[in-house]
């Protein structure tokens, strides 16, 4: 009895000291598959950490609190789906947001109208995006068709880079041959010169890369345009670096390599050029404000997807706003044709394709000048194109 | 390309180095199992132990020549430890157990390096005159390239020197033969499968710390390597010595060619090979090994 | 004793004091799995469980492969995902709308056929070797399946692939698509699969087996023909893994390659280990843990593999009959402890 009646009050008690569920707003949850893990990982961990900046900028969406919900898929498009599903159906989130590879996406995408829930992707670069479903949207990383344009025009408009041959180096993958294929189609339409149309394929488990650089060597051309993923490319130069052939080569990356990669890599990763939609060397207030604000809260240099997948959360955030409400059709509706001004200018969801059109830069690795980051590499733009300059025309 | 000659030294050396590499890792995995009995499918982990373990001595600033030597010890350290801990008790159990464990082992091993160095690409750093490329007779190859060549030989050396002109090497002779006779004359067997358990995991984190500059250092990579140590081991057959050296360069070559040629269906003319050696051929190429 | 002079009333009543702790608990399990999609009223929890009795039937397969068989594979889950792209390329190629079970049989059909030509060949090793050939026999199928990408879709994988109904005749019982359906769907088989093979194992042939397993050299001495039967063994393992490829279409509605890739294989390695080895049934408790610890500890931390790794080196030094052999202990304690006399003895 004194058991029971002591059990009793202590639970009383205990009750009262559960602090109350204060009477503020419910959060909006945005659910974020992405992959933290494997190789692809550090894509991963900048698209992420790019998404957190933007809940803790935009801080709240009709007055209420953003709530992320990370989860991670491994880059496998089965736990993909099953992310994407606890996402929705457990976490009852209002959106997806991210994904780091096609496959992923394009299985969630398979899905989308299953789960019924608006999909933003801030990495996807397959052009089997397009128009894929009325719930799927890009905005973010490049397309591969937007890649391959911005390299080619990067490649006509400077004289150096128009007289070389270039070899084609490509992922055996589905992304690399979408990658290399967009490339040399333009290419051939714009004379640039190729030195492989049928483009050479790197297994994905190379791990020792002079097979491929005495390749290059021998076909003796003074150009590479690769389309190896980007953790991969590095490894590529580094080889390359100690054959000497960097000296001899320009290479342009598909692929664009991540800053982390670059920073770890130091001098022998200089004279890459890459297409992306942001460099921190952008010398336009809103970019710099991004880059100090990165800067400050991972301790990093600030890196191209990180922005992009900064951006595109803005997108969402914003259109969810716009919507004013919760449910997906609003929102869908809210994302075709949004548009948002961000640290690398203005762009654009298309309502015909739903996929962003946007400015991009070109680049080129080179020793980085004193800046706030401790960066010793940066990506110098080299040249800047307007979204319609970049396509895809709509 | 084909006719080309520079291409072709180049892609005959990139078969040496190669096969060196494998070498180093297969004959401490060879040890092992000659000693012990026992397939260490956790060897890869330690041979990327052996290039973090280098990664993190360079990045303190410590020399890179001394990190080469040091960083194997620190590998052979753990092996030893692992020895002690895990192996051991399993020892007497059907040959099965060991080789789930040291699965066990490898995905705990990996896991851990991701924990305490995380999924990004590391860089080791060396000294400048390493990195050049030097030019023979008109040739540009990588300097690094052949000092992991040198290092190989130098290693084989003293290993050979080890085995055959030491006592120890004359214990670890005879435990692969007839262990019962070693114990029955008064050599504590428990010493000998730690030692050979060390020494094979120094070995292992040799080849790491050499490779690390040249492929980059990534938890995966210990994976990479370890299928194609594999197919060493069985081409070369488990326990002979002879035989795995001339199957190190056999796949290294096979590897590097495949990926010039064939590229998508390099590795897979890689397992290929080990298949029909270990249909057809179970005691390897030369004969003198013993499978299961 | 008392069984020899009783009547009929006694057999059963001793058969029940045997029994009847373990028979109410089958009851008792079947009774929770039938009732759980009323309880569990979200989609996503349905689906989990399904995809864990899916997963636990290829891990199950691997049982009679390893716990039985003796036979190591790190591949198995090639075998899903062959059965996985079969019926995944069938369904959306064909232009009709096709039966269920046709499409079933297919899929079990063509992972019979691919296994028993490298089944024949990797019979005739064993141990390690028969270990390293399934690798590369499953590194082959992943490449193959990556390098078609005209049919496969290659990396991407397939996804949207049509849900055909269930039905029988011409009563439909539901779409695939639907949780609730599939799920006892594949509940349905997944149960019969369970009791074929657990009958295939009680039987002599079962016996065989784990004679071969215990000493090959020995089991030959005998008489036995030891590569046949290993070859029976790698065929039934090979069979269950193909239902439960076909299984994972219909849930899934997409494949790709990372469900027979290195890691697949590892990851319905360490299901069997956990679930525990010679059990049958443990591997499903086993697919249970590592999907969940790849969905809720892999939210806290993406390290998770770490304790996989340990997980499975400890179970290897102190209970290789995993958590299933743990189970069993503590039943034939409460058994005991009840007073039946001794339980019951057969190893499941």
């Amino acid at each position: 009895m004194k058991k029971g009646l002591s059990i009793l009050l202590s639970l009383a008690i205990a009750s009262l000291l559960v602090p109350r569920q204060a009477q503020t707003k419910e959060p909006i949850k945005i659910g974020v598959p992405m992959t933290l893990v494997g190789i692809a990982a550090q894509v991963g961990i900048d698209n992420r950490n790019g998404i957190l900046l933007a809940a803790k900028h935009k801080k709240t969406i009709m007055g209420r609190p953003i709530k992320l919900i990370i989860e991670d898929e491994e880059g496998k498009p089965e736990i993909g789906i099953r992310k994407a599903e606890k996402l929705v159906y457990k976490d009852g989130v209002v959106a997806l947001l991210g994904v780091a590879f096609s496959g992923v996406g394009l299985a969630i995408a398979g899905e989308a109208d299953r789960l019924g829930v608006p999909f933003l992707t801030t990495n996807v670069m397959t052009p089997k995006f397009y128009g894929i479903s009325k719930y799927v949207f890009r905005c973010g990383q490049l397309a591969d068709d937007q890649v391959a344009v911005a390299h080619a025009m990067g490649i006509l408009a400077s004289p150096d880079l128009r007289k070389r041959t270039y070899y084609v180096l490509a992922d055996d993958y589905a992304w690399g041959h979408s990658c290399s294929e967009a490339f040399i189609d333009l290419a051939q339409k714009k004379d640039i010169k190729i030195y492989n149309p049928k483009y050479d394929n790197a297994a994905l488990n190379v791990v020792d890369w002079s097979p491929f650089v005495s390749k290059v060597a021998a076909a003796k051309v003074d150009g590479m345009y690769s389309c190896l993923r980007s953790p991969i490319i590095p490894r590529f130069v580094e080889q390359a670096h100690k054959f000497g052939l960097m000296k001899k080569i320009k290479v342009i990356a598909g692929g664009s390599p991540s800053e982390a990669a670059l920073e770890a890599g130091g001098e022998a990763q200089i004279g890459i050029v890459t297409a992306c939609a942001w460099s921190w060397d952008i010398d336009t207030p809103a970019s710099k404000k991004f880059a100090d604000a990165y800067w400050k809260e991972f301790k990093a240099v600030p890196p191209s997807q990180g922005c992009q997948a900064y951006v595109g959360a803005m997108v969402l955030f914003n259109a969810i706003e716009k919507a004013g409400s919760t449910d997906p059709e609003k929102i869908i509706k809210a994302l075709k044709g949004a548009t948002y001004d961000g640290p690398y200018g203005r762009v654009r969801i298309s309502p015909k394709d739903n996929c962003m059109r946007t400015p991009a830069v070109l680049t080129e690795t080179q020793l980085a000048p004193p800046n706030p980051y401790g960066a010793k590499i940066v990506k110098k733009v080299i040249a800047r194109l307007t979204p319609e300059q970049v396509g895809p025309p709509e | 390309m084909q006719g080309d000659i520079v291409f072709w030294v180049q892609t005959g050396l990139n078969c040496l180095v190669l096969g060196g590499l494998l070498l180093l890792i297969a004959i401490g995995l060879n040890i092992i199992y000659g000693i012990s009995r026992v397939i260490n499918i956790a060897h890869g982990s330690l041979y990327a132990l052996g290039a973090y373990f280098g990664y993190t001595l360079v990045a303190l600033g410590l020399n890179f020549f001394f990190a080469i030597l040091i960083a194997p010890i620190m590998v052979a350290v753990v092996g030893v430890i692992i020895e002690r801990i895990i192996i051991q008790p399993t020892r007497e159990r059907p040959m099965i157990y060991s080789l789930i464990l040291t699965y066990g082992l490898m995905v705990f091993l990996d896991g851990l390096l991701k924990y305490v160095w995380g999924d990004q690409l590391r860089f080791i750093e060396i000294p400048a005159f390493l990195s050049k490329s030097i030019s023979l007779a008109g040739i540009p190859y990588p300097f690094y390239r052949f000092f992991i060549l040198v290092v190989t030989v130098v290693v084989m050396i003293c290993l050979a020197f080890l085995i055959e002109k030491t006592k120890l090497g004359m214990a670890m002779r005879a435990a692969s033969s007839i262990p019962e006779m070693v114990s029955v004359l008064g050599i504590n067997m428990r010493y000998i499968h730690m030692g050979a358990f060390g020494l094979g995991c120094m070995l292992a984190g040799i080849g790491g710390i050499i490779a690390g500059p040249l492929f980059m250092v990534y938890p995966m990579m210990g994976g990479e390597m370890l299928i194609s140590c594999f197919v060493v081991l069985v081409i070369g057959g488990l326990g002979s010595l002879k035989g795995v050296t001339i199957a190190a360069f056999l796949v290294g070559a096979v590897q590097t060619l495949g990926f010039v040629f064939i590229t998508d269906f390099a590795m897979v003319v890689v397992y290929v090979m080990m298949a029909i050696i270990l249909i057809f051929m179970p005691r390897g190429i030369l004969g003198e090994g013993k499978f299961e | 004793m008392n069984k020899m002079n009783s009547s009929g009333s006694g057999k059963y009543s001793s058969w029940l004091k045997k029994n009847g702790l373990r028979y109410s608990m089958y009851l008792l399990l079947l009774l929770i799995l039938v009732m759980l999609p009323f309880v569990l009223t979200n989609r996503f929890y349905m689906r989990l469980v399904t995809e864990i009795l899916i997963y636990g039937l290829l891990a199950m397969s691997l049982d009679v492969l390893l716990g039985y068989t003796g036979l190591l594979s790190f591949m198995h889950a090639a075998y899903m995902g062959i059965g996985a792209y079969t019926i995944g390329i069938f369904l959306t190629y064909a232009n009709t709308s096709p039966s269920l079970w046709l499409s079933l049989a297919l899929g079990v059909g063509v992972v019979m056929l691919i296994a028993l030509p490298v089944g024949w060949l990797q019979v005739r090793t064993g141990g390690f070797a028969f270990a390293l050939l399934t690798i590369a026999f499953g590194m082959m199928y992943y490449t193959i399946v990556w390098k078609a990408r005209n049919i496969t879709g290659g990396d991407d994988g397939m996804f949207g692939i049509p849900r055909p109904k269930i039905a029988i005749g011409n009563w439909v019982l539901g779409s695939t698509g639907d949780p609730i359906v599939i799920y006892f769907f594949t509940l349905f088989i997944v149960i019969i699969c369970f009791l074929i093979t657990r009958r295939i194992i009680r039987s002599p042939f079962g016996a065989v087996l784990e004679s071969i397993r215990e000493n090959e050299e020995r089991a030959s001495f005998i008489g036995i023909n030891v590569r046949r039967f290993k070859l029976q063994g790698w065929m039934l393992a090979c069979t269950l893994g193909g239902v439960s490829g076909v299984l994972f279409t219909y849930l899934k509605g997409s494949v790709s390659p990372t469900m027979m890739d290195p890691s697949a294989g590892g990851a319905v390695l360490m299901m069997t280990l956990l679930g525990g080895l010679g059990t049958l049934w443990g591997p499903f408790i086993g697919a249970g843990l590592f999907i969940f610890g790849q969905d809720y500890i892999s939210t806290m931390t993406e390290h998770w593999m770490i304790f996989m790794g340990l997980a499975v080196i400890l179970l290897v030094l102190f209970m290789p009959k995993g958590i299933a052999g743990l189970i069993e202990h503590i039943i034939k304690k409460m058994e005991r402890k009840v007073g039946y006399k001794n339980g019951n003895n057969f190893k499941h």
